[in-house]
Order: structure tokens, then C-alpha cells, then sequence
């Protein structure tokens, strides 16, 4: 890690740091009032936090769906022999829109299934529970679990359990539903698990719901690359989920409207991200993450290890609640982030992500890329607890122990921004906590506060006091 | 005794062999060329000449109605245990193939509605009539301590893309005008026939390497399902991958006969459009291993890696491959060592950090595709030396390490900072 790098690009901090913690941590580790949660959250206990072993979305929310028996009521498909075999071999010969209903049991899965020909399957267990039909598969050295390459596929309460790589993966289509499916792994070594539990990419109009996902060895629920089809089409809507015991619990990369909602994110290393990676290109060739809401999640006691081997979340700081990395016009609001014990809320740009990862960042390029979080509106979220016990090990600790911050003496404020604002810095980088925050917030750079005409008001919204544009979800007059 | 027995059998290969070529092709086999509707329900059921042999000891497939249960039924073959084709079937040979466990291929196309293909001078992948039938057999050299053996390379599947009209597909193609089928054959014993198999198959092979004549084995072969197959072919729009002008601009020797230019033969059949300019200013690839073998220059290496990438990289990462997205192209055209710019060594991976190396575990400190002069830390060459599923490089069609081409691999990443002396500007830019 380039730590020098690291350090010289924050020192001028320190100094932003004493300017505005007079002004801007005026309510000490307090939590804001919960906008539009009814009511303030009732604080959390990390360590009785809901068991995810089984399925335990309908312990946690309510109103789960029955599955309609009326169209399963007689399963075409029963465990037995060969069973990727027989039922690759039953979706390729399908019809479209048939619905595969299968019979409650285990199945031991000797291959990938795939959905490569038929439009409109549908592949749904027929117990009552996800956990009633399990598809078992090989374990590390195997291959992806479910793999749909087709329009308006739905899978729906199953359990996928064990694979190699992904547990179901959905690439460039659009309409797919994945609903009270339970993805996971039993691996003792957690890094042999597959990396992603529900992956789908390059999507339109995709739905992950009533669906749980743990022990991934990069993201639980992924959405990434989705939505830049055409302008009818949204990325997809992750909401009445359960991410546990992941490296990323639910992350959203590089897409455009995409919607998290109502999800229950625990014990991840990170909870909730939304990212905007170079290279990783949704729309065109330059890739952004874009119109990007998340809302009345809990993001709770995401405080697991770090036991990523590969990709970006190997630099999740243990911790993490929620992390905003790049991305314009997103809006985080009426979240209940509790237990996080690196950080609450961190708005940052990917050239600090890149410097703590400690590679050769290039000189970004508009062109192909903004580095830089933009127009990112935080509001009405409920914080407690958080920052109190920070990773410093990590890639970034050394600008939590030059900053004195993330112990129980000193709280890792409720936000962090990084301050960096795009080159020639001149515009207002938009990052709005709103008109009503009156948590804690810290930047990292040394122009903010001051230039700020209400830093309390406007935190981080520089030069323009802030701006007036209804269009998208950039922050409110 | 051991090595009577595998002497009588390596000849009774020869002989075979032999036979092979003067029989060929027999005149009295039903042609494929006035058949038509090969996807249809109808029209399959009196086709081939084979009707004698087959459907007896072959269980039947598992495809749609609508696909023939055996491949016998396509008419393919005129002898399917000799992988003699029927008239109208050609045999071609292509000359980087890529690498599925050492399996051996033999490669037809007929064209069974007539038309042509489109010839195309540069590397891109040639487009073939509704009608055309690629066909592919997948096989290994006879195990000879099996007593069992006849002799003759062990057939494990025969693969098909079918080009169809829309009419002539049960799902209409999607609403495209026409669309490729894919169609996988598992042979049984006696490997007279084979019987359709639309969803995979593991297969263990044992056989005797005709190199040194000891026993290996494939302990999992790996017969795709369709699925598999759109992995490389594509879901979206499934087509075939390997006929272009690079891959086929040599001769083959199929069955004894001579032939001196396949694209020449395909023109001269009337199968090919429009006349191809002479054979020396064709795109033409290497074999990457015998070119490696017959020359150590830097430059030979480029072209070897370039061959070795057109034919078992390039099927995704290409600006029209599945793999687009990753913007890792490793196709013929963007290798091209003419006056590369950084950004045309970022193209084929040169210090690029991939966009999502996902599934890499065990690559150490690695963080870009290719670091010239250090294979060891190019995530390139740790995938093609992994078999872990996510990991690995290709993807799919292989269960072992492709061992001469990662050594060929190895010796050109070394040598890219000779042969491209400013090719760390894209390292450092």
C-alpha cells in the first residue's frame, strides 16, 4: 500500500478536519431522527442479530408471498440421477413460458443449469419454503450454479447451495425475477465460496426479491451494468432481501436506475455499496453508476472479516455500513445504519479507493471515466453506533488514525466524504446531507467547510450553495 | 505379449486408416445435398444410409421432437465409425485448433440448401447460409490395453451447428430470420452411432498416446450441454466461431485424399463467394506449436500467441465476441504487431488491470493481464494454467492444462519487451 501516497493526499486534511468539526459535529455520536421510518429505529444488538442459517426472509419481513400453487401444483421435475443433466436437458426443450415446477427434495447438481434457448421460463420449487428444494452443487472446483442467459426468466423458491463459482448469475437480459430464492455456502474456509450469491449483469428490468444471500466471497446480491438498454427500461430493484455474512452484503455497480430498498444487510464485511468502477462499462464505454436509490434499509453490524481474495471489496474496510464509491445523482435516504464499527456513511471518490488499494492509478480520464461522487443526496438516515471501533488494519486505516477517529473515544462521524471534487474544482460536487441533518459529518480535504456558505445546512455542497435542479435525485432546494 | 498386442493394433490403425481413404467417399450413400429441412419434424426418418445399423444398441436421445434422436439419422456419414462423410459433406482441417483435453477433431461442413459462404480476406469470422451444417467430432486415440479395442480412434461426441430458417426452428428463432441450432451426439460403445444429448455429459476417457504409447485419461470429459455450448457460441445470438480465412487457408489430407487449399476447394465447389484472392495474401495463422518449435524469434512467438489467442481466446474476447464486455480483445486484427499505439497494447491486456477478475484466486500478486517480461505476475498466463472453474482460461472445453501452449505463452511474455521495445509506454502512461 502506498501509504505515503495516502497520507500526503489527506495531511491538508488535518487541518480541514479542526476547521470543520466545530461547526459540523455539533451533536456528537447522536443519530439523526428517522425521516420517513416511522418513528426513531430501536437501536440494534449485534450480537442477537437474526439467524440466517435457513431461510429467514419471513421471520423478517411481512407480507412474503405464498408461492402460487396454482401453477405447481404438480412438479414436473423430482430428484434423482444426473439431475443437471435431466433438467438442463427439460429447459432446453421447454416452450416458452412454461413454468418447471420441481418437487421438494434435495438434488445433487453434477453441472451448471442453464437457460440459454427458452424465453419466459419459469423455474420455481413447490414447497413452502425456498429451503423445502435444495440444488446442491459440487463445492469449490465447480462451476456456476444457475446461469440465465434469456429474457423474462423467473426463478423462484429454491435454494442454491454450494457452487463453485456464482450461485445464480443472469447476464444480459432483461425481466428476470429472482424471488424467495436462498443462495449460500457451508464451506468451512469461507474464501473457497463462490463469489457472488444472485449476480445478475448487463441487465434490464431485473427484480431480486423476498431472496437471501450469505457467506459470498464478494457480493451477496450484485446489480451491475444494468439498465442502459434503452431509455424504457430501469436497471432492476433489490428490495425485501436478506444479505448476510458476506464480503459485500448488496452492491450496485455501474448502473443506471437502479433502486435498493427495505433490505436487511448484516454482518458483511460491507453492508450496502453502490459503486462506479473504471473499466466495468454498463452504457457506451464510459462507465457510471447513475440514479441510484437507497432507501429504508438496515444496514446493520457489518463488522465480519474480510475474506475476499480477489476484486474490489478486498479493500472494504471491516466495519463498513454503507459506501458510496464514485457515482452521480444517487440518493440515500430513511436508512436505520447501526453497529457499523468502522463507519456509518462514507461518500467517496475512487482515486482515494485506488491510492489505499495501493495501485497505479491512472490519470482519470473524463472522457472514459469520473472518479469523482457527484450530486449524492443523503438524507433522513438514522445513525448509531457506528465508527467505534474502526479496521485500521485496512487499506484506509491510516487516515482513521491520522484523524484520531473510529475508536469509542472519538466516533468515525456518521459521514465521511473525501472532499474530492473533480478538476478544475470549481463546481458544486453536490454531495447534500439536507436541510435537516444534524449528525456528525467530516470531510477530508482542506476547501469545503470554509467555502461552504452553511456548512451546517449545505454540508459539503461548495461555491453553489446547492443546487436547484428538480431533475433526477440530485439534492433538494 | 503387451507390445504384440499394440503392435497388431497400431497396424490394424494403419490399415483402418487406409481403408479409410481408398473407400472414401462411397458413391452409394444417400448425398446430403438435396435434403432439406434438417430441423423439421418430417424429413429426418428415411435419411442416411445407415438405417441398418443404428437405433438398435443406441439408447435414444433426450433432445426435443423436433431433433433427430441419432446422429446417424442426419445422414451425415457415410460410414460414422470411420467418419467417412456422405457426398456433399466436406472434411476440413483448421490450423490453430483449441485445445479441449488433447481431443482430436475432425471438422465437416455441407451446405445443405445450397448458396454459399461469404469469404472474408481478413480475420473475421465467416457467415454461412441458412442451410449449413458444421459438424464436429470429438475423439481420442484407440486405448490399446483395452481388448476390446478395434483399433480405431475412440469417438466420444459429435457437435452440429445447424443454420436454419426461422420456419424450420420450433421457436420460430426468436423472431430472428434465422438462428443456429446446436446439437451434441454422445457416441455409445460400438460408436457405430450416437444418440442426442441436449443436456451434458461426463465422459472418462483412457487411451494409449500414440507418441510414446503410455496410457492417459481424461478422468472428466466434459460433453457440453446446449447451455455450454452458447458460452462460447453465444445465448443472444448463437453462431459458429472457428471458419474464417486464418483457420482454413491450408491444405488437409482427410482420409488419404490431398487437398491443396481449402478455400480453393470450397471455391471451386461453388461453396464459397466471392473468388478469394491467391493463397500467400490470404490471413493465414499458424499451428502456435510447431511454429514455436520451428522458430524462437520474438517475432515467431507474437504470431504463434496470436494464433494461439485467434482460436482459443479470441471466440469471446473480441469486439463480436461473448466476452466484449470485458474490453480484453484478443482477436487476430487487434493483435497485430504493426506500429502498436499503448492503447493497442491495453487492448490485448498489456499492463491492464482486468474489469473484473472475479474469479481469480490463486494468482498471487498479479494485477494486470500481461506484464511484459514477467509472466509470472500476468494474470493472462496464471488462467490458462488453472482448472479451477471460475479461474481458468478457456472457460469451458477443457479439464487439463493446455501445457505446450502455456509454455509458449510463458516464452513470449518474456519476450515482448524485445520485440515491442516502448511497450512499457502502456505501462506508464
Amino acid at each position: 500500500m502506498k501509504v505515503k501516497v495516502l497520507i500526503s493526499a489527506v495531511l491538508g486534511s488535518a487541518l480541514a478536519i479542526t476547521g470543520c468539526s466545530d461547526s459540523s459535529s455539533s451533536t456528537g455520536g447522536g443519530g439523526t431522527a428517522g425521516g420517513g421510518m416511522g418513528g426513531t429505529p430501536s437501536a440494534v444488538d449485534c450480537s442477537d442479530l437474526p439467524a440466517v442459517d435457513a431461510y429467514a426472509v419471513a421471520d423478517v419481513f411481512a407480507d412474503v408471498p405464498e408461492t402460487s400453487s396454482n401453477d405447481c401444483t404438480e412438479p414436473v421435475f423430482m430428484p434423482g440421477d444426473n439431475n443437471a443433466q435431466r433438467l438442463n436437458t427439460r429447459l432446453e426443450n421447454a416452450n416458452p413460458g412454461d413454468i418447471v415446477c420441481m418437487a421438494e427434495g434435495t438434488y445433487e447438481m453434477e453441472n451448471t443449469i442453464s437457460i440459454s434457448l427458452v424465453e419466459g421460463l419459469t423455474l420455481k420449487g413447490i414447497g413452502s419454503s425456498p429451503d423445502d428444494t435444495l440444488l446442491n452443487f459440487g463445492g469449490p472446483g465447480t462451476g456456476k450454479g444457475i446461469f440465465v442467459q434469456k429474457d423474462n426468466v423467473t426463478i423462484e423458491n429454491l435454494w442454491v447451495r454450494n457452487t463453485g463459482d456464482n450461485g445464480i448469475e443472469q447476464d444480459g437480459t432483461s425481466g428476470s425475477v429472482f424471488r424467495k430464492v436462498h443462495v449460500s455456502w457451508t464451506n468451512a474456509d469461507p474464501t473457497q465460496n463462490g463469489p457472488y450469491g444472485i449476480y445478475p449483469t448487463f441487465c434490464e428490468d431485473t427484480l431480486v426479491e423476498y431472496s437471501q444471500a450469505t457467506d459470498a466471497s464478494d457480493a451477496g446480491i450484485y446489480i451491475g451494468k444494468c439498465g442502459w438498454g434503452d431509455d424504457s427500461t430501469d436497471g432492476g430493484r433489490a428490495r425485501y432481501n436478506i444479505a448476510a455474512r458476506n464480503v459485500a452484503g448488496l452492491e450496485v455497480e455501474n448502473c443506471l436506475d437502479v433502486v435498493a430498498h427495505d433490505n436487511l444487510v448484516i454482518d458483511n464485511t460491507g453492508g450496502l455499496l453502490t459503486f462506479q468502477q473504471p473499466g466495468a462499462a454498463g452504457g457506451g464505454s464510459t462507465p457510471s453508476n447513475t440514479n441510484v436509490l437507497v432507501e429504508n434499509n438496515r444496514v446493520w453490524c457489518n463488522n465480519r472479516e474480510n475474506f475476499a481474495t480477489t476484486g474490489v471489496v478486498q479493500i472494504i474496510p471491516v466495519g463498513s455500513g454503507l459506501l458510496a464509491i464514485s457515482g452521480n445523482d444517487g440518493e440515500i435516504r430513511n436508512n436505520d445504519i447501526q453497529g457499523n464499527d468502522t463507519l456509518g456513511l462514507a461518500i467517496v471518490s475512487n482515486a482515494l479507493t485506488c491510492e489505499a488499494a495501493g495501485e497505479d492509478c491512472p490519470p482519470f480520464d473524463f472522457a472514459d471515466y469520473n472518479p469523482y461522487a457527484q450530486d449524492i443526496y443523503a438524507h433522513d438516515n438514522y445513525y448509531l453506533n457506528n465508527g467505534t471501533n474502526a479496521d485500521f488494519a485496512s487499506d484506509f486505516g491510516p487516515l482513521f488514525s491520522l484523524l484520531e477517529i473510529g475508536t469509542s473515544a472519538n466516533p468515525t462521524p456518521d459521514v465521511i466524504w473525501d472532499g474530492s471534487i473533480a478538476p478544475p474544482g470549481d463546481e458544486d460536487p453536490g454531495i447534500c446531507l439536507g436541510t435537516d441533518f444534524t449528525g456528525t459529518y467530516i470531510d477530508l480535504t482542506n476547501d469545503q467547510c470554509q467555502m461552504s456558505s452553511d456548512p451546517i445546512a449545505y454540508v459539503g455542497c461548495i461555491l453553489a450553495n446547492n443546487t436547484t435542479s428538480t431533475v433526477g435525485r440530485l439534492c433538494a432546494p | 505379449m503387451a507390445k504384440i498386442l499394440k503392435m497388431v493394433a497400431s497396424i490394424s490403425l494403419l490399415i483402418a486408416a487406409t481403408a479409410c481413404g481408398e473407400d472414401s467417399p462411397p458413391n452409394d450413400t444417400g448425398g446430403v445435398a438435396g435434403m432439406g429441412g434438417f430441423a423439421g419434424h418430417a424429413g429426418t426418418a428415411g435419411m442416411g444410409g445407415e438405417g441398418g445399423s443404428g437405433g438398435q444398441a443406441v439408447p435414444k436421445g433426450n433432445c426435443h421432437s423436433s431433433v433427430p434422436d441419432l446422429l446417424s439419422e442426419w445422414g451425415l456419414f457415410a460410414d460414422i465409425r470411420n467418419q467417412v462423410p456422405s457426398e456433399g459433406v466436406l472434411p476440413y482441417d483448421v490450423t490453430s485448433p483449441l485445445f479441449t483435453d488433447g481431443a482430436l477433431k475432425r471438422r465437416f461442413v455441407t451446405l445443405t440448401k445450397g448458396g454459399a459462404i461469404e469469404y472474408a480476406n481478413d480475420s473475421s469470422r465467416w457467415k454461412s447460409p441458412v442451410g449449413t451444417i458444421y459438424v464436429k467430432t470429438f475423439a481420442y486415440p484407440p486405448n490399446l490395453e483395452d481388448p476390446e479395442t478395434d483399433g480405431l480412434e475412440q469417438l466420444v461426441e459429435t457437435r452440429l451447428l445447424v443454420h436454419v430458417a426461422a420456419s424450420d426452428d420450433r421457436l420460430g428463432c426468436s423472431g430472428a430470420e434465422s438462428c443456429w441450432q446446436v446439437h451434441v451426439y454422445v457416441y455409445d460403445e460400438s460408436m457405430t452411432d450416437a444418440a442426442c444429448q441436449s443436456g451434458g455429459e461426463t465422459v472418462p476417457v483412457t487411451y494409449t498416446d500414440p507418441l510414446d504409447e503410455t496410457q492417459k485419461s481424461v478422468e472428466n470429459y466434459a460433453v457440453p450441454s446446449n447451455g455450454a455450448c452458447r458460452d462460447c457460441h453465444g445465448a443472444e445470438e448463437t453462431k459458429p466461431i472457428g471458419p474464417s480465412t486464418g483457420m482454413l487457408n491450408r491444405g488437409n489430407a482427410y482420409g488419404g485424399v490431398e487437398i491443396a487449399n481449402q478455400i480453393d476447394q470450397l471455391y471451386e465447389l461453388n461453396m464459397l463467394v466471392p473468388e478469394p484472392p491467391p493463397v500467400e495474401v490470404r490471413t493465414t495463422y499458424v499451428d502456435p506449436i510447431s511454429h514455436t518449435a520451428a522458430c524462437q524469434t520474438p517475432a515467431c512467438l507474437h504470431e504463434a500467441a496470436r494464433s494461439f489467442f485467434a482460436s482459443n481466446c479470441a471466440h469471446c474476447h473480441a469486439p463480436d465476441g461473448e466476452a466484449k464486455k470485458t474490453a480484453l480483445y484478443l482477436d487476430y486484427a487487434s493483435m497485430d504487431p504493426t506500429n502498436p499505439t499503448p492503447q493497442n497494447f491495453a487492448t490485448w491486456g498489456v499492463c491492464r488491470t482486468p474489469t473484473s477478475a472475479g474469479g481469480v484466486r490463486n494468482c498471487g500478486d498479479a494485477d494486470v493481464d500481461i506484464l511484459p517480461g514477467d509472466p509470472d505476475n500476468s494474470i493472462l498466463l496464471c488462467r490458462m494454467n488453472s482448472v479451477m472453474p471460475r479461474e481458468m482460461m478457456a472457460p469451458v472445453g477443457r479439464t487439463l492444462i493446455d501445457e505446450d501452449a502455456a509454455e509458449l505463452i510463458r516464452q513470449w511474455i518474456l519476450n515482448l519487451p524485445v520485440l515491442f521495445p516502448d511497450i512499457a509506454t502502456a505501462c506508464f502512461n
